[in-house]
């Protein structure tokens, strides 16, 4: 399953949930339940649906320019879902690109969603998985080219990147299954 | 045990957990309600204990709804975190795999890559049971 869909998915339930003490989480700063939340985590699973429908015809110009309207929609501030939407937004950008072969854009996505999810988590990870997949692509048209040096530089750039994701995703998995029973 | 017991609960988490349930958002929050949770029961427990024998039907359904709020609580939590550490193996995977095309196999970045790799796999396995594929 896509890693958006389980947020999108999670997200729509518990921002429609009535107001309870125990069911706050997507709330407002005012504890009130956030209607401009819900509809754009509403808006932005149709539009990933809308994406995956164009992606199955083929057509990832299509795909993209969704996916690019729905990073250049105006979302409510201050909530976590929404940054971690755009970033896994922006990622799923970058794969296109870097499918269609365009890796300076795969690299521009890249870059423009790791600014969304600064902090150490699993879509930050991702992202960096990505550009890392996206330099090791430089690394072997470079090579092809026979631009050795610029060659080897994208392959240093695409191991520190991996590396690093690497490292934050065996952090996310220690504490996601801290909170598991053997 | 806990697995079986997310999926018999499935239908019930949806309906029940915006009510009762903790919010699924967050990993922190759930933690803090479950403990909240966990030592309250031990006193609404033992205030029901002497009846034990001849509860009333009030006392019953307060425990039963205890024990349920409990069993969704834990439920939940687990379904989510290995569901989340499930997505984050898998991205650690693809990164391990490619960090080992990008070098020789026998290169210390490649080696500890597969070294993590193998460490999350076998912590995932033991809490969470096998992934579903990708």
């Amino acid at each position: 399953m896509r890693p958006l869909c389980w947020l999108l998915g999670l997200g729509v339930l518990v921002a429609a949930c009535k107001p309870a003490p125990a069911c706050d989480e997507p709330q407002g700063p005012a504890g009130v339940i956030d209607e401009p939340l819900m509809a754009y985590l509403s808006m932005a699973r149709s539009q990933h649906h809308r994406a995956d429908l164009a992606e199955a015809r083929g057509d990832v110009s299509a795909a993209r320019a969704l996916l690019e309207q729905l990073v250049a929609t105006a979302a409510p501030a201050g909530f976590a879902e929404v940054a971690e939407v755009r970033a896994d937004t922006l990622a799923r950008m970058a794969q296109l690109d870097l499918r269609s072969g365009d890796l300076d854009a795969a690299s521009r996505s890249a870059a423009r969603g790791l600014v969304e999810v600064p902090q150490e988590g699993y879509y930050r990870g991702h992202l960096l998985e990505i550009d890392g997949l996206v330099e090791e692509a430089r690394s072997k048209r470079l090579e092809a080219d026979g631009r050795l040096a610029e060659a080897e530089a994208a392959r240093q750039r695409a191991i520190v990147q991996l590396e690093a994701a690497v490292r934050i995703q065996q952090a996310v998995i220690e504490r996601a299954i801290q909170g598991t029973t053997p | 045990m806990i697995r079986s017991s997310v999926l018999l609960s499935l239908p019930l988490l949806v309906v029940v957990g915006c009510g009762g349930a903790p919010p699924p958002a967050q990993q922190t929050a759930y933690e803090g309600q479950s403990a909240r949770k966990m030592e309250a029961a031990p006193a609404e427990a033992s205030m029901m204990a002497p009846q034990s024998d001849h509860m009333s039907v009030e006392a019953l359904d307060a425990r039963f709804a205890l024990e349920l709020d409990e069993t969704l609580t834990l439920s939940e939590s687990s379904l989510r975190d290995c569901a989340g550490a499930c997505r984050a193996l898998q991205s650690l995977t693809r990164s391990a795999e490619a960090i080992c095309s990008l070098t020789p196999a026998e290169e210390p970045r490649c080696l500890t890559a597969r070294q993590k790799h193998q460490d999350a796999s076998t912590r995932v396995l033991d809490r969470c049971g096998p992934c579903a594929p990708e």
